[in-house]
């Protein structure tokens, strides 16, 4: 019998709130902390969400690093793990920003001149999000690499964390994702044409596109018999993880959602559930044309039109790398405080999807969670997440 | 790099990718198609991708869009080949994998990340068949950064991609048996590269 | 004025050919081989959703028009001559 894998640390940082609680405060009062770029200078317009009142323990380090440092000790203090020496530790963390040297003020200067100040160049070197981690905690381990899938990293470090631990590798992986709010991606969103000119409504009818976002989730995970010997009963799992790939296109879904539908299936039949047993689903929920359809139909197919499920990223934006590792979170916390918050942004089915998400703050009844991702370029993933 | 390959309805499919996604998709291809392996293999098959550095030609070409015609009026197809799991969309979608695909990245290792992950899921049977590889691309400001910033480091561009898996199969180059590494700079293409020698 | 509007309308559909070519990276074929009522999508050219946002930049760059809503996009990225038409009608207009 396979063993437990065990979620004995969370940490949360967002617009909606830099840690767990605060988010959780966001959540109930539907607060929406969205507003103009401020964190960079740019002509364009659109609305997103920056993280507030934070500045970050390294000022030397990429904001990524510090969002994701934020979390990190958030998680590591929840799960009462300030001494990691004993313990066999893995870092999978996803990321965008912070694998991309994209620094302006390098490379106007390098363009013009054919040369420039090293500074931006040496701080992304050691940037690498996993490696950087394992070097603010001083551990050392092979098991260690930061994912980089675009939308779906953070659920897929997730999916990494699973393995190794299912492998006997470690006995604890720092899992999750982070990223900052960056004119790179900004401007490439933009240019596709997938960004809201107002504030994002995921599976609404009139949804025009998604609002960018910034923050980091992590997830500390644990065999479960490891957090026994030290004294702690765990209260959430990991139960599953699934991942299939589109093979359709570089930049839309496969129209029937195939990988979707098939990371799904996976991971129910890994955490050996129907269904039916799933108390909700914390969507992908762009409020993309062409995501939030190709997702809605899947999850009507695979759970039925009676499916309670939401999108965060009304509260969060679209946080890309940090997006799994957030929703990872959110989805344990709600299985915690048996309850999820109305999927806000959302008034009114849309035909084409023949689904909706939860209008109200809504009870949850049910021991199962399911958290999905899907990426630019094709890649679907999904986590089982439970309480029991 | 031969752009002069005979395989035109690949080169077709392709056309709008940077070199990095380029060399990526023909070592797969070919790993793929060497391997023997029927269509119905790729229902499951992985793919994992390692990269030091990514597609960062494509990143800088990006940032004189922004410069040249402002943040309003930047190219769309360049901003998403800028994105490091390019290449392994374009891997699957040209070979049509429908099984797990993840791209990592690790300055130091990350063919050796990758042949690590590739054994995890093996073991796990998430896939029976994993394509895993490395890709790297040269660019004039990448080599402006390590000459300045880590002068120890060599900088060439490539690609190697191989097919591995638990199963025996008939047609075999040899086994993985022990994953080490030496902790001296040795980036994953030319461990790549060193494996493939033997097979020429 | 007929005979100008028809040799303006030539010159923009050489032009986008040539544009489309080098911008969409259409390697195999020549801008002079594409037909003027060659159809964009689907057939035709074979081109993509990926394509068309970048067409929209094209049309931004290099004829300094905005296309301000995809579903508008559609009809006029129908055909060269639809996007010709397009360009001829809105730059009298600027």
């Amino acid at each position: 019998m396979p063993e437990n894998i065990a979620i004995t640390g969370l940490g949360a940082i967002s617009a909606c709130g830099n840690n767990a609680e605060e988010s959780l405060e966001s959540f109930a009062l539907g607060r929406r902390n969205a507003g103009k770029v401020t964190l960079f200078k740019t002509e364009l317009p659109y609305s997103v969400f920056e993280v507030k009142n934070f500045l970050g323990k390294d000022t030397a380090a990429m904001r990524t690093l510090n969002l994701a440092f934020q979390a990190l000790e958030e998680a590591i203090r929840d799960a009462n793990l300030e001494d990691l020496s004993e313990y066999r530790v893995g870092i999978c963390l996803g990321t965008t920003v912070a694998s991309q040297l994209n620094d302006m003020d390098f490379y106007k200067s390098y363009r013009e001149k054919g040369s420039a100040p090293l500074d931006a160049a040496k701080r992304f070197l050691n940037s690498n999000l996993a490696q950087a981690v394992a070097g603010f905690l001083k551990i050392k381990t092979k098991f260690c690499f930061t994912v980089v899938n675009a939308c779906s990293s953070g659920t897929d470090a997730i999916g990494v964390g699973l393995s190794w631990l299912r492998n006997d590798y470690c006995d604890i992986v720092i899992a999750g994702g982070a990223d900052e709010l960056n004119r790179v991606p900004f401007d490439g969103f933009v240019s596709l044409g997938v960004v809201s000119r107002s504030l994002c409504l995921p599976f609404d009818r009139e949804r025009s596109g998604l609002n960018l976002g910034e923050g980091a989730g992590i997830v500390i995970l644990e065999k479960e018999s490891s957090a026994l010997r030290r004294g702690r009963k765990p209260d959430l799992f990991l139960k599953g993880y699934g991942s299939a790939a589109d093979g359709y296109h570089l930049t839309a879904p496969h129209p029937e959602g195939r990988g979707l539908d098939k990371a799904l299936k996976i991971a129910l039949s890994e955490a050996g559930i129907k269904p039916s047993e799933v108390a909700f689903v914390n969507a992908h929920g762009t409020a993309t044309k062409d995501n939030d359809r190709v997702e809605g139909r899947v999850l009507k197919k695979v759970f039925g039109p009676e499916l309670k499920f939401l999108s965060t990223k009304g509260f969060t934006g679209h946080t890309l790398g940090a997006a799994g590792g957030l929703e990872a979170v959110f989805s344990a916390l709600a299985l915690r405080q048996g309850w999820i918050p109305k999927s806000i942004g959302f008034s009114e089915e849309d035909n084409e999807i023949g689904i909706a998400p939860v209008r109200q703050k809504t009870e949850i009844k049910g021991s199962y969670a399911v958290s999905t991702s899907l990426a630019f370029g094709g890649n679907n993933s999904a986590l089982v997440i439970s309480n029991n | 790099m031969d752009k002069n390959r005979k395989d035109k309805p690949l080169l077709k499919d392709i056309r709008r990718a940077d070199d990095l996604s380029k060399m990526a998709v023909f070592a797969a291809y070919d790993a793929f198609v060497d391997s023997g392996l029927n269509e119905d293999a790729k229902n499951d098959l992985g793919l994992i991708l390692g990269t030091a550095f990514g597609p960062h030609p494509t990143t800088f070409r990006f940032l004189d869009e922004i410069l040249n015609y402002g943040d309003a009026n930047v190219s769309p197809t360049l901003f998403s080949h800028s994105v490091h799991n390019a290449a392994n969309a374009y891997i699957s979608s040209n070979l049509a994998i429908h099984g797990p695909t993840l791209t990592l990245t690790d300055f130091n290792k990350p063919f050796y990340q990758a042949l690590l992950l590739a054994e995890s899921w093996l073991n796990e049977s998430r896939s029976e068949n994993i394509l895993v590889g490395s890709v790297e691309q040269y660019g004039k400001e990448m080599e402006y950064i390590l000459s300045g910033a880590a002068p120890e480091l060599r900088f060439k561009e490539g690609s190697a991609f191989f097919l591995v898996s638990l199963k025996d199969y008939a047609k075999k180059y040899g086994f993985i048996d022990v994953l080490t590494y030496r902790d001296k700079f040795a980036s994953g293409f030319n461990l790549a590269a060193s494996l493939l020698e033997d097979k020429r | 004025m007929g005979d100008n509007k028809e040799q303006e309308l030539k010159a923009i559909r050489k032009k986008l050919k040539e544009l489309l070519v080098s911008h969409l990276s259409l390697e195999d074929i020549k801008p002079e081989a594409i037909k003027d009522d060659e159809i964009l999508f689907g057939e035709g050219l074979g081109l993509d959703s990926l394509d068309a946002v970048e067409i929209v930049v094209l049309l931004q760059r290099n004829f300094g028009l905005e296309v301000k809503d995809m579903n508008e996009g559609r009809k006029i990225f129908y055909s060269v001559d639809t996007l010709a038409n397009y360009i001829y009608e809105n730059k009298k207009n600027n």
